[in-house]
């Protein structure tokens, strides 16, 4: 008999998961018994480690590295077609890529307004719909990386939160359509991740904002449970949610964020 | 009047809730701007005795919203409320989204709402004062099952008036949104194959005065908000819709 939340045999494509909350989430999967296909856009060299490092968990064909920008659909469906190649079945999808660029409404260039939507709203539909065809044949599942912002604002890059609103609505839509295929759709909130690399954002938090003093944060501190999110707090989420335990749980939103957004 | 000496820009004023807004906003003694409003449309307004100006922006860009600003200072001096009633609805589902259909959505309903709450907020800064009121929908929490890419849009405007609140509300403009829903003829434009929310016929059982919504009713709500009397309200949805959302089942 089977351990609960036991994935093996089952195959995911993690999106974006070259480095930080992706790889945390391939890392659980792999621990689960599954076999993934890593997906990056830019940083190929950092994901190549990331393969590595895999498969130094699950052994040498547990990972599949595959490049695609997911924000154009014919390379959504071809790293759909080229995971069903090497692995013969898919049976879910973490999406997750997803950048911020952290303008303010007055400052901010209508091209990452466009960016923006394409890539966090834009790939993230483009893959639903490239694996939506595999995942008929297997009941599978989609767990979608939103945001505490899809709730509340950012009050530093609004168009962020603009698409993880619309990703709160794609979530509903999908869960209701998808499910006569059998196909579950959820979704993850978490706040602020540590992940071991910041991106190639050329202006990481250079908005001064409300900066209270130390003691203040000492005090009060952002996250009750006495930490920042980690990558793996959304990766054993989204086992539990791939898993066959979850099997009744579509349209569903888990807020990972150590309690933060109720402060 | 709420209204006299104001300027109001309600968008998409050829259609029947932009109508709605307009004569509303008029009898209250406001100045309209007309977003493609129709040439009868300034007539009545005028007949209320108030003054109409029609534009027909380009939504889309920075430059055509600034443009805009511009023409209406010439003949109204400001803006003093934005009136967001962008709604176009294409039916679609997930699975056979085509890229234009998610394109014209995200931009009519969405990249418009952003573009001109920025460059209208920015204007009304100057005078640190102001409203932006978004007419959305019932569709920003509520799937369809019918048009996927609307709700998305609509999602979208939930956050963006949430952060217009903060950081427009530190600039004078408060502002907020309307989750409009079982307006007249809500059935027939969301009618969906799976979900019931809006089987034909049983719309008007759902809301709890068994009688739809009308433009009317909705341009009232926008009213308070974009009035001074709603001058703590801000980053607030205020759902319209008769109690329509509440009801799940067939009871007497």
């Amino acid at each position: 008999m089977k351990a609960p939340f036991d994935l093996t045999g089952k195959v995911f494509i993690v999106t974006g998961s070259g480095k930080g909350i992706g790889k945390g989430i391939v890392r659980c999967f792999v621990k689960a018994g599954a076999k993934c296909t890593i997906n990056c856009n830019s940083n190929r060299a950092m994901a190549e480690e990331t393969l590595k490092e895999i498969q130094a968990i699950g052994g040498e064909d547990c990972a599949f590295l595959y490049q695609a920008d997911v924000s154009d659909y014919a390379q959504a469906e071809a790293m759909a077609k080229a995971t069903y190649d090497h692995f013969g079945r898919i049976d879910g999808l973490v999406n997750n890529a997803a950048l911020q660029k952290q303008w303010m409404l007055d400052e901010y260039p209508i091209k990452d307004y466009d960016l923006l939507m394409h890539v966090n709203l834009g790939g993230y539909i483009n893959m639903m719909r490239a694996v939506l065809p595999y995942l008929k044949e297997t009941r599978g599942s989609i767990t979608c990386i939103s945001s505490v912002h899809g709730k509340r604002p950012t009050d530093f890059d609004p168009v962020y939160a603009m698409t993880k609103g619309g990703m709160h609505m794609l979530l509903r839509e999908a869960a209701i359509e998808f499910a006569k295929y059998g196909v579950r759709v959820n979704m993850i909130m978490p706040a602020g991740v540590k992940i071991e690399f910041k991106t190639g954002n050329p202006r990481p938090f250079q908005k001064p904002r409300l900066t209270p003093p130390r003691e203040y944060y000492e005090k009060y501190p952002m996250y009750p449970l006495g930490r920042h999110g980690l990558p793996e707090d959304s990766g054993w989420a989204c086992v539990y949610l791939a898993s066959q335990e979850a099997e009744h749980i579509s349209g569903a939103c888990l807020r990972a964020d150590g309690c933060s957004m109720l402060l | 009047m709420r209204f006299s000496g104001k300027t109001v820009y309600v968008t998409q004023a050829d259609t029947a809730q932009g109508e709605a807004l307009a004569l509303r906003f008029a009898k209250e003694g406001a100045n309209l701007v007309l977003g493609f409003g129709k040439e009868d449309l300034v007539k009545k307004v005028e007949d209320l005795g108030a003054k109409a100006m029609v534009v027909q922006p380009d939504m889309l860009t920075y430059e055509g919203a600034e443009a805009l600003v511009e023409e209406v200072k010439k003949t109204f001096g400001r803006i003093d409320a934005l009136i967001f009633n962008n709604n176009n609805v294409v039916k679609t589902d997930l699975e056979h989204l085509t890229r234009e259909v998610f394109e014209s959505q995200l931009n009519d309903n969405a990249k418009a709402a952003f573009v001109l709450a920025r460059v209208i907020g920015l204007h009304m800064a100057e005078y640190h004062s102001g409203k932006i009121v978004f007419v959305s929908s019932i569709h920003c929490d509520k799937p369809t099952g019918s048009a996927v890419m609307y709700s998305i849009s609509k999602g979208c405007i939930n956050m963006l008036c949430k952060e217009c609140a903060l950081f427009f509300g530190r600039r004078g403009i408060q502002t907020n949104l309307i989750e409009a829903g079982a307006v007249e003829g809500d059935d027939e434009k969301f009618e969906s194959t799976f979900s019931p929310l809006y089987a034909m016929g049983y719309m008007e059982e759902r809301i709890p005065r068994r009688k739809a919504g009308t433009p009317e009713e909705i341009a009232a709500v926008a009213a308070f908000l974009a009035s001074d009397d709603a001058s703590f309200v801000n980053g607030a949805s205020v759902r319209a819709d008769g109690g329509f959302e509440l009801f799940y089942g067939f009871k007497a």
